[in-house]
């Protein structure tokens, strides 16, 4: 061994200018003095084992072997719990905030649950994630899905149920009550002056008051649901605030004897009207400028069906310009409907403009009564069947019993 | 050229009506496309008098093309459309009636049971048995047939097959180019070709009628109105204008979407409108009907309609039949939805004081109600729900369909490739990087109404096929067979009722009775054909 690397190896151990050669064997102790100092210095006592095996060996072996920092790593989860403010939190989240391993936060995680202080809740919109949330916490309505979900599935029944009810509700509105023989004979129509459709507020004022359900639905919910009934094609959607295009000019001169009746109306009405109304259509693109007058005017159009006004309902609309004529002296609410229809303003939105109604139809299912009635239309077997094969036409099992029993059936009536 | 399910119902059209031997040629030749008569002879394996009197026959019936081609020298070629069309025949003979009485009937039947015919031997066919006053009768009505061109004069022009005339005069246009041909001078060359052809076939058919020599000895010299005097030309051989007739069936089944949309009286002012610009609606492509007035309208109304029951109004007196026509047309037109979404469902368009009605609108409402019926019946009406959605709202992501659609994705997945194994959806893939990873790309669902309107027009074909051998099978069933033989024997057709036992007699009151369904099946099968194929707006060709 080379004695120059015992040297620089000992050499680390004793700090330079304590223990040189010079210094030690002097004669008198003085030179010992920072040498005594330094021994003091060093720990005293047993070897302290060494921390191997890494963060396992850190909490769960060795003396100061104690939860204690567990612990603190379950805390710390609580408290960013906490601060999430209701939501889930996703174990990669925990990971990457408290820079803990993953089998860390594993563990921590299943004592948590089995002490019950948090609980795994599952996320609608990402099923395969681990999601965990404190125990005394009910998760966000916007995670578990709305009132559309139950147990992490989609409710097909309950949403089946409450659009058939939006359905007659929105049907009620949209067909005359006739008595009746007459109603099924010939089907009237009300024609284009009248506005008494619904808004998807009045759907949900409907539903609330019917009892159909005891959950909490927003407007938001119950135009989901009418968009979907739009889509099945059974209603359809139209703007708000509209005229036929040849409407009277009659009709405005007859509207002056009739202004205190709508200046009283408007009172009755305000006060029955919504806040949350209000506030979308203020929010929506309008092409009619001062909102809040049109607000107020269509709001009396739409709500016109609470008054008795069943006279006055086509004489209404010019009624109502010709007022907001005498109140606010400006044309603001004559000209943008008569430009809706005449113009064809190519943004969308426009149209929709101040409100949406629905209004229920009857489907358009012509041609379907024709061939809806082959076999063929149905056949799992379509594809495979020819003139010459094992399955064919002339000996084909679904056209025997559709031959034998059902009589031609007349579709034109 | 046609696919394999079109050649076969063509085939078992020609053979219902002219024999298996005809029906042997007419799959050979449509088999192949085109074929001279050499070849014909050899694949067939008949004698040459039959393939020739086959060929006749089929040239006589309008269903078979002639053309010239250098290789083969004259080549055949089937006139699929025609051979289509034929399924309608009933349906024609039936309008004709309707339209012209009795006599009109008689005279289109007549044709089409000829393929087609010159006014003497209409006439003296149909006068068999009263000689005094059907013929002037025949005459006039068979004026008025021409006049209103339900009758077409058949030229020299259109045996000839058009495909290759087409081809023909592309090729001289673009012999016209010089230089290298861009896009839109080739997009060019082609309209040319087209309207170059279409202008010939009108000019040939200017033929049917002639002056009447016209006598000058009592016509006031004082009178300002000076009449064409036209009368049918008797040389000239007619046959039926199946696009007039056609017309007729696109404003019936545009009549009941608006009775079922809507209301009878609805339906009746449409019926109406409708009436009023019948006699300028000659093309099925027309995208809009003429102008015409209110007051036109109200006067095509039938008199005893009861406008008033239809509609909810106001005042409690019966308001004029203007204003209700009006309201009506109103309705129809969506006035009340300006929105795009209202002027797609509209009927009619309004435009000042004239009304027109949107015929490209209705037509493309109809297709889709079609492929919606296909989807209801095999997919349920979560299927069709999908489908209104990416109809009307371009393409979607998988999770966004099953979002606005309020269904739950392993539904919507399923739908969406059963849905697309018939074309019904097509998929279109954006790569989100630029190695095109399946897991990192965007599957973007969309419906393409060509593909999917051709696509179920294959399969209606194969369904009217096996419709038609289905009724061919019922028919030849050996029981049956033999009671029908019986019935042709000339004692038992005369007295049916007691030369045939009770056993008998059910029996063919059963067949009757199945007879009537699938052809009822196969005429309602037959409208849905219509509507995809000649209502397609957009030219559903084979080329």
């Amino acid at each position: 061994m080379q004695p120059s690397l015992i040297r620089r190896q000992l050499g680390g151990l004793v700090p330079p200018k304590v223990a040189t050669p010079s210094l030690l064997s002097s004669g008198s102790g003085a030179g010992l003095g920072p040498l005594v100092n330094f021994y003091s210095k060093l720990p005293k006592g047993a070897a302290q084992t060494t921390a191997s095996g890494g963060i396992k060996a850190r909490f769960f072996n060795g003396k100061n072997a104690s939860a204690a920092p567990l612990l603190f790593t379950i805390f710390g989860i609580f408290g960013i719990g906490y601060t999430i403010d209701y939501q889930r939190i996703w174990t990669k989240h925990i990971k990457a905030k408290t820079q803990l391993h993953q089998t860390v936060v594993d563990r921590c995680l299943k004592s948590l649950t089995k002490r019950g202080l948090v609980k795994t809740v599952p996320d609608v919109r990402h099923p395969t994630r681990k999601t965990y949330i404190l125990a005394n916490l009910q998760p966000a309505t916007e995670l578990t899905g709305g009132p559309w979900y139950t147990d992490k599935e989609l409710d097909t029944e309950f949403i089946k149920l409450l659009s058939d009810v939006c359905l007659k509700i929105v049907r009620d509105r949209s067909f005359p009550r006739m008595k009746g023989l007459q109603e099924t004979e010939h089907r009237p129509l009300y024609p284009c002056s009248h506005t008494a459709y619904v808004t998807s507020q009045q759907v949900l004022t409907f539903l609330q008051k019917s009892r159909v359900t005891e959950t909490a639905l927003t407007v938001e919910h119950v135009e989901m649901l009418l968009d979907v009934l739009v889509l099945d094609g059974k209603i359809e959607k139209i703007p708000a605030f509209r005229l036929p295009p040849w409407h009277d000019e009659a009709d405005i001169t007859e509207a002056s004897p009739s202004i205190a009746r709508t200046a009283s109306k408007r009172r009755r009405v305000e006060s029955s009207s919504d806040a949350s109304d209000e506030d979308r259509r203020k929010s929506a693109n309008s092409s009619v400028r001062g909102t809040v007058r049109s607000n107020r005017v269509s709001k009396r159009l739409l709500s016109g069906d609470d008054a008795d006004a069943d006279d006055d309902r086509r004489r209404k609309k010019p009624k109502v310009e010709h007022s907001d004529h005498s109140s606010s002296g400006s044309d603001r609410a004559s000209s943008p409907p008569l430009t809706l229809l005449s113009e064809q303003n190519p943004r969308e939105d426009a149209h929709y403009g101040s409100g949406v109604v629905y209004r229920a139809i009857h489907e358009e299912r012509l041609p379907s009564l024709g061939i809806s009635q082959a076999p063929c239309l149905r056949c799992p077997r379509f594809d495979f069947c020819s003139g010459q094969g094992s399955v064919n036409p002339k000996e084909c099992v679904y056209y025997e019993p559709w031959l034998v029993v059902a009589p031609v059936v007349d579709v034109q009536s | 050229m046609a696919d394999a399910d079109t050649a076969r119902l063509c085939t078992e059209i020609v053979r219902s009506v002219f024999g298996p031997l005809t029906a042997t040629v007419t799959s050979i030749i449509l088999t192949h496309g085109r074929l001279g008569l050499p070849q014909l002879l050899r694949f067939s394996k008949l004698k040459p008098r039959t393939v020739r009197a086959a060929i006749l026959v089929l040239v006589q019936h309008n269903l078979l093309w002639h053309s010239q081609s250098e290789e083969e020298g004259e080549v055949f070629e089937i006139n699929i459309d025609e051979c289509l069309m034929r399924l309608r025949y009933g349906r024609y003979v039936w309008l004709a009636e309707q339209l012209y009485g009795k006599s009109g009937g008689e005279i289109v039947q007549l044709v089409l049971d000829h393929g087609k015919l010159r006014p003497p031997d209409i006439v003296a066919q149909l006068s068999i048995y009263d000689l005094v006053k059907a013929p002037a009768l025949l005459t006039q009505t068979l004026h008025k047939l021409v006049d209103e061109a339900y009758l077409k004069p058949s030229t020299l022009l259109s045996h000839f097959s058009p495909r290759e005339k087409l081809i023909r005069y592309e090729g001289e246009e673009k012999r016209k180019i010089s230089g290298f041909p861009t896009a839109r001078e080739v997009r060019e060359a082609r309209e040319t070709a087209q309207a170059r052809l279409t202008r010939e076939e009108e000019e040939a058919e200017q033929v049917g009628m002639k002056r009447k020599a016209k006598d000058h000895s009592h016509k006031a010299s004082k009178r300002k109105a000076i009449e064409e005097d036209m009368e049918v030309d008797d040389g000239v051989y007619f046959r039926v204008n199946c696009e007039r007739f056609n017309i007729h069936i696109r404003n019936k089944l545009i009549e009941t979407a608006a009775s079922e949309r809507f209301n009878e009286s609805a339906s009746t002012v449409l019926r109406a409108t409708l009436k009023a610009t019948e006699p300028r609606q000659r093309k099925l492509t027309d995208v809009r009907s003429d102008p015409t007035s209110f007051a036109n309208v109200a006067m095509h109304l039938p008199d005893d309609v009861d406008l008033a029951a239809g509609l909810v109004l106001q005042s409690s007196k019966t308001p004029p039949t203007m204003t209700l026509v009006k309201e009506y047309l109103g309705i129809l037109a969506s006035a009340d939805n300006p929105t795009p979404a209202g002027r797609a469902a509209s009927f009619v368009s309004l435009g000042g004081s004239k009304v027109q009605v949107e015929f490209e609108i209705i037509a493309r409402r109809l297709q889709r109600r079609v492929l919606e019926s296909v989807a209801r019946e095999r997919h349920g009406h979560e299927g069709v729900r999908i489908i209104r959605l990416l109809a009307d709202t371009g393409m979607m992501d998988e999770k966004q369909i099953s979002k606005i659609g309020m269904m739950a994705a392993k539904d919507a997945r399923p739908l969406l490739s059963a849905m697309s194994a018939e074309s019904l959806v097509s998929l279109q893939e954006v790569p989100k990087s630029a190695d095109r990873n399946p897991t990192r790309m965007f599957y973007l669902w969309y419906v393409d109404l060509q593909k999917a309107s051709t696509v179920q027009l294959r399969s209606l074909y194969k369904t009217l096929y096996n419709i038609a051998t289905r009724r061919q099978a019922e028919q030849e069933e050996p029981n049956l067979k033999a009671v029908l033989d019986k019935r042709q024997r000339s004692d038992v057709s005369q007295d049916e009722e007691r030369l045939l036992t009770r056993n008998e007699r059910e029996l063919l009151a059963q067949w009757e009775k199945k007879r009537e369904k699938l052809t009822v099946l196969e005429m309602r099968v037959e409208e849905a054909v219509f509507i995809l194929r000649d209502l397609g707006t957009f030219a559903i060709n084979d080329d």
